[in-house]
């Protein structure tokens, strides 16, 4: 096991009585891209500035390559960190072509060797026609492969990503994030993103922690936030979704309006003493769009009652005989009116549990 | 929708154009947009005559001007305006990237304060920091009693040193502002992308921040500079010769208008090449303008540094600000049982009368102006507003010398076909009255008046006209309902900076006031070059106060 290439052990930072970062924790190994994910004012760009030491962190510790670069009392100078760093609004620098901005971090190799890794970043974001441009004569998106370019050019340990593709066109973004995510493969580049878009963090991220309130609610992959979230929290934030009460009938089974579903819920009686003893096990499951599909053959029968067009899918929301709603996202050639009655049937290899009293 | 009406508006121009050519001069004339253009012609009048003066034969007076004393006058002039350039910008530069990036003792204080300076007229700094150093001065006379005649030395204010230091303390805030509006909105944000990079704090001060800066600061540095070009009362206090007062002197004391004239079109050449260069800056400060991202936190600064800053920071107010401040109010005190009599009221009443009317006038203008180029938005009117409001970098002497030339012209041609015509004594017409003053006034601080009821102006888009209309709004109560509600604001803050500008002005005053129109700023004048600095110091106190106006309405409008 090889030592983590960036580690926060409980950092903590507050302004006044708000408190930013509480207790946070995480580990990103070498060569992956992991992702801060939340809403705006979860902290997670104080984090990503914490890691940059453009901040100082009230308490923990951050490590770098296994070295402190900050902990009590000490914090090692932004400039001395080896640390990349793709600013939200890009922070180019407009008195400076293309090329020069790329350059910029690379004052202290020989300049021949300036020279080839400028000409090799610019190929890799393909901008290689625009080197002696400035800044204000390309368009948003070259912007922000220029501000990727310039990071990346003094081969940084860390690349930090604040909000890269907020500032441009939502059909650009997906595209962008791509290739972004090639481009920082290729490159072997070891990241963290953050974003409030979890479409972007999806594109891009091998691991994914979702923030709340200055901590780190869930840390793993794109597919368990959203198919294993481990709190009703995250099973809310990520993706679409609603929960159907049930009835626990023994520790892999649950009565719902969908029949009975298979649902690990052991967990759920080992964390609360409480649930064991009562009678009625009640419990909420999670059902996404996807977990619902059409089917003709099925007894069981739900209204539509609000559709919304997506191109190759429809989202249906149905109001199931037991009188709750569900999601189900169906191929748009099943095309229904309001109002119509169609077959649907629960299809899902697994869907989690959380308990119903929230206490 | 502001496409289709320019495209509506050029077709009917040409369609009239092409068929009743005269018919169409005469709507030019009755529409808005001979406003503009009667005001551009009213601006490049004095230019013209002062440039053309140049052409004409010289005179013996102009000869002897050559011969004696135009050298050291150019060199003077070009001295003082290069010290002044380079020491402000110094000086402006570094207090904004302290106010902007760093958190010091007293910063919030601070980043106002260094724009109080601007509330003292150069003039009266002059005046008062003379007072206080010079050899006679209190400063000198006590540390020579102090320390004995032969320990003493103490620099020569009078000197072009002194000038310099004077006329940087009171023009550094230009540079200040705009330098500090750089640096807060990219400032810190291009600090720490260098820093990603690198780059130490120094490093990428002199890497990024200040190279990012430079529009601003080189336009800072050319308003300062121009300022200092257009100066007569700083350098006239300290009889320091210049181009100014020489063109004054020519007039007044050799009563040669033609030699003046001739002295004002070397001034008029030089404002304009530093126009032309100031153009270059405010066109490239376009390309580099970012949005302003979320304020990054301030760098706190411990220890000796903090000090040091907060040492240097309060020097530059107490020198610049504070010490001058007191002083005129010790010596407004001392001398107010004898000064404050009927003779200052009418120096006060005739300051407030001559502002007030020529910011009546000048806000009417510019409202109308405004208005015009809304409903023209075409190349002409365009240009017309460009050229009437470039009257703000002519310098009031050369304005008053190129104001007066063609005006007695006119009267001179006027009183001879009245003579020969209905041979009538008419007399001089325009001559000594308030309206060469007023015609004065509004060329020099027209774009004064005019920025701000434009910048208002721009905020009433067509949608906007187009939404009250759908309403039911039309003519009158579009323009009681919406538009005056939205310029008001505007309007009122064009009329407080014309009042006190015009309050504050000193050589158009002193060159084209009618007889018995003294106003404050003339008093100071005569004062000063009497020396007797206290007797100056009542009518500058007023002037002082007229000038924290604008600073507020300034610095109020900073913190929106």
């Amino acid at each position: 096991m090889n030592i983590p290439l960036l580690e926060l052990a409980n950092i903590n930072q507050t302004y006044g009585n708000h408190v930013v970062i509480n207790n946070l924790s995480l580990t990103l190994n070498k060569g992956v891209i992991g992702c801060l994910l939340g809403s705006s004012g979860c902290g997670k760009t104080t984090v990503l500035r914490c890691i940059a030491g453009f901040e100082p962190i009230e308490a923990g510790e951050i490590l770098l390559n296994g070295v402190k670069v900050n902990s009590s009392g000490f914090s090692l100078r932004p400039e001395h960190r080896n640390i990349g760093m793709v600013f939200q609004d890009y922070a180019l620098f407009p008195h400076l072509t293309v090329a020069s901005n790329i350059a910029f971090g690379l004052h202290r190799i020989h300049h021949i060797e300036c020279a080839l890794r400028v000409k090799e970043m610019l190929q890799t974001v393909s901008l290689a026609d625009v080197a002696n441009n400035y800044p204000h004569e390309l368009s948003g998106g070259q912007q922000q492969r220029v501000a990727l370019a310039r990071a990346l050019a003094p081969r940084p340990d860390l690349l930090l990503l604040d909000e890269p593709f907020s500032n441009l066109d939502v059909n650009l973004r997906e595209r962008l994030s791509l290739e972004v995510r090639d481009i920082l493969k290729s490159q072997g580049t070891t990241a963290i993103l953050v974003t409030h878009d979890q479409n972007e963090a999806f594109a891009i991220a091998d691991e994914i922690g979702v923030m709340h309130h200055g901590e780190i609610i869930q840390w793993d992959t794109a597919y368990n936030l959203y198919h294993r979230p481990s709190s009703r929290f995250v099973a809310n934030f990520v993706g679409q979704g609603v929960f159907l009460s049930g009835r626990v009938l023994d520790s892999r089974h649950v009565e719902t309006e969908l029949g009975v579903l298979t649902v690990d819920v052991s967990h759920l009686h080992a964390s609360d003493s409480r649930v064991r003893g009562e009678e009625r096990n009640v419990v909420d499951v999670l059902v996404r769009p996807d977990d619902i599909v059409y089917d003709d053959e099925s007894s069981l029968h739900a209204k539509v009652l609000h559709k919304a067009f997506r191109g190759g899918e429809i989202l249906y929301t149905l109001r199931l005989p037991g009188g709750s709603t569900a999601l189900s996202l169906v191929p748009s050639h099943h095309n229904h009116a309001i109002g119509d009655n169609i077959g649907v049937k629960l299809e899902a290899d697994h869907v989690v549990a959380f308990r119903q009293t929230v206490p | 929708m502001r496409g289709t009406l320019n495209v509506k508006s050029e077709n009917r121009n040409t369609r009239d154009g092409f068929s009743h050519s005269s018919s169409y001069v005469f709507r030019v004339i009755l529409s808005w947009r001979f406003i503009p253009v009667l005001v551009a012609v009213l601006v490049l009048v004095p230019v013209g005559t002062v440039i053309l003066s140049f052409l004409t034969p010289a005179g013996g007076v102009w000869q002897h001007l050559v011969e004696t004393i135009l050298l050291r006058v150019l060199l003077n002039t070009f001295w003082l305006a290069l010290g002044v350039a380079v020491c402000s910008a110094l000086l402006g530069v570094s207090l904004a990237w302290f106010t902007a990036v760093y958190d010091f003792p007293g910063r919030n204080i601070f980043s106002w304060g260094l724009l109080l300076p601007l509330a003292i007229p150069a003039y009266v700094l002059a005046f008062v920091t003379l007072g206080l150093f010079d050899f006679t001065g209190p400063v000198q006379t006590s540390l020579r009693s102090w320390l004995g005649a032969e320990l003493f030395w103490f620099p020569n204010v009078r000197s072009r040193m002194g000038v310099i230091v004077v006329m940087t303390l009171s023009f550094y805030p230009y540079v200040y502002l705009l330098a500090r509006n750089a640096f807060l909105t990219q400032g810190k944000r291009s600090l720490e992308a260098a820093q990603s990079l690198g780059l130490n704090r120094t490093q990428g001060f002199l890497k990024v921040a200040l190279p990012m800066a430079r529009p601003w600061i080189a336009s800072g540095v050319m308003l300062v500079s121009m300022e200092t070009l257009a100066d007569f009362g700083t350098v006239a206090v300290f009889n320091y010769d210049t181009l100014t007062t020489a063109i004054y002197k020519a007039w007044f004391s050799m009563f040669s208008l033609s030699a003046a004239s001739q002295l004002a079109s070397l001034l008029i050449v030089i404002v304009f090449a530093l126009i032309v260069i100031e153009q270059q800056f405010r066109s490239r400060m376009r390309y580099a303008e970012t949005k302003q991202s979320s304020r990054a936190p301030l760098i706190i600064l411990t220890g000796w540094h903090s000090w040091v800053v907060a040492g240097f920071a309060s020097a530059t107010l107490f020198f610049a600000f504070l010490l001058p401040i007191t002083q005129l109010f010790i010596w407004a005190t001392h001398t107010f049982a004898e000064e404050f009599n009927q003779l200052y009221l009418g120096f006060l009443w005739h300051s407030l009368i001559l502002s007030g009317l020529a910011a009546l006038l000048i806000c009417s203008v510019a409202l109308l102006m405004v208005y015009s180029a809304r409903r023209h938005p075409d190349m002409v009117t365009r240009i017309a507003v460009r050229i009437a409001t470039i009257g703000y970098a002519l310098p009031g002497v050369v304005l008053a010398v190129g104001i007066f030339i063609p005006i007695a012209w006119l009267d001179n041609w006027f009183s001879k076909m009245a003579m020969q015509l209905f041979s009538i004594e008419t007399g001089l017409l325009i001559q000594g009255t308030l309206v060469v003053m007023l015609i004065a006034y509004m060329i020099r601080f027209l774009a004064v008046g005019h920025n701000p009821i434009d910048s208002a102006m721009q905020r009433i888009t067509f949608n906007i006209d187009e939404a009250a209309m759908g309403l039911g709004l039309n003519g009158w109560s579009m323009l009681k309902r919406v538009h005056l509600p939205i310029l008001k604001g505007g309007i009122f803050t064009a009329v407080t900076l014309v009042f006190v500008d015009v309050m504050k002005e000193m050589p158009v005053t002193l060159m084209t006031r009618p007889f018995g129109w003294d106003t404050l700023a003339v008093r100071i004048f005569e004062m000063t070059s009497e020396g007797e600095w206290e007797q100056a110091a009542l009518p500058a106190v007023a002037l002082v106060l007229a000038g924290l106006i604008p600073i507020a309405l300034l610095t109020r409008q900073a913190e929106k």
